[in-house]
């Protein structure tokens, strides 16, 4: 939320609700187990593509962080700030609602405790969520393991995109934009 | 030159979604789930085109893609590094395509939802084993 917003007045407590980037709609996929990837790309912008466990949208409702997965064949560090440049595709599995983020990384950093207890909670209810999906062994298999090693990542985002399949796929949400306020921005050093 | 082997046949079942990583000639990535990834050959794939139109684009003008598809009984993962070659609207390819993904769409209640309007042919440049979606924890907690 902007500074100043929430606060009380003479008139009345002041709003700044449409000032907020990231609906609330996105917001609440974030809050069920959901599946994650984010895609960048290199100097030659060739796509590489990392899995994520979890994204948590802050405050400010402007920037993600977002939990990237540490694996075999590829550095994820060095994929994420190659270029900066990133696209999270992040849904609800059980209902198949699906957002894009995208955006730009602005800090890479080791997960903390809490974020690894936030992380395992949600983990815990994608086990659930897979046992009504796939065979028993799979889940089992879900329940014994993590995203983990992984490395959090914040990220400012400047665009949202429905990425639900239907007719409105591909339709910009950004909450700015609806409110009348400034179109998404390029961000920082992106050189589009 | 064989860059993929048939232990990754399991992963393009479409059990668990393939991811699709693309760019624009900008430097815009962007990802997307996609519904088929179809063994052509030893070199070769295709990805069903439905309704994505940036990855479409994107893929036109900037011919690089990377895909993550999923073993389903073992988790493991693969990145396929591709390049857009062709795309075939009709013949034997299309025609299989299309026959799985109307079976794709009964099952996820997206029948209305999913129309084929193309397959995507891309030539395979590399493979790469990324480990398992999810690692074993350590013995004794994480």
């Amino acid at each position: 939320m902007e500074a100043g917003c929430g606060r009380a007045s003479a008139a009345g407590t002041v709003l700044c609700v449409a000032t907020q980037l990231i609906p609330d709609s996105v917001v609440a996929v974030t809050m069920t187990p959901h599946v994650t990837t984010i895609a960048t790309r290199d100097d030659k912008n060739r796509p590489s593509m990392c899995l994520v466990g979890f994204v948590r949208i802050e405050d400010d409702r402007e920037h993600v962080t977002c939990f990237v997965t540490e694996r075999p064949g590829g550095d994820t560090r060095t994929m994420l700030t190659a270029s900066r440049r990133v696209a999270l595709s992040m849904g609800n599995p059980a209902t198949n609602e699906n957002y894009q983020l995208k955006g730009t990384v602005t800090d890479l950093r080791a997960m903390t405790d809490a974020e690894r207890a936030h992380q395992d909670a949600l983990h815990s209810q994608l086990a659930d969520l897979f046992a009504m999906m796939f065979p028993p062994e799979l889940v089992a298999m879900a329940r014994r393991s993590s995203y983990r090693p992984a490395v959090a990542a914040t990220i400012r985002v400047d665009s949202i995109f429905v990425q639900t399949p239907g007719p409105g796929a591909g339709a910009s949400i950004t909450a700015a934009e609806g409110a009348g306020a400034t179109a998404p921005r390029a961000a920082e050093g992106d050189p589009r | 030159m064989t860059v993929m082997t048939e232990e990754l046949k399991p992963a393009m079942q479409g059990y668990i979604p393939a991811v699709l990583a693309t760019c624009s000639k900008d430097g815009e990535p962007n990802a997307t789930i996609v519904s088929q990834v179809v063994w052509v050959d030893d070199e070769h794939v295709a990805l069903s085109f439905q309704f994505f139109n940036k990855t479409i684009r994107n893929v036109r003008e900037n011919p690089y893609a990377s895909v993550l598809i999923t073993h389903p009984s073992t988790l493991e993962c693969w990145s396929l590094d591709l390049r857009y070659d062709h795309s075939e609207t009709e013949g034997p390819l299309f025609d299989a395509m299309d026959m799985q993904l109307q079976a794709i769409a009964s099952m996820t209640g997206m029948a209305d939802v999913f129309k084929l309007k193309a397959s995507d042919v891309y030539f395979v440049e590399a493979v790469t084993h990324r480990g398992r979606y999810f690692e074993p924890l350590p013995e004794g907690g994480s």
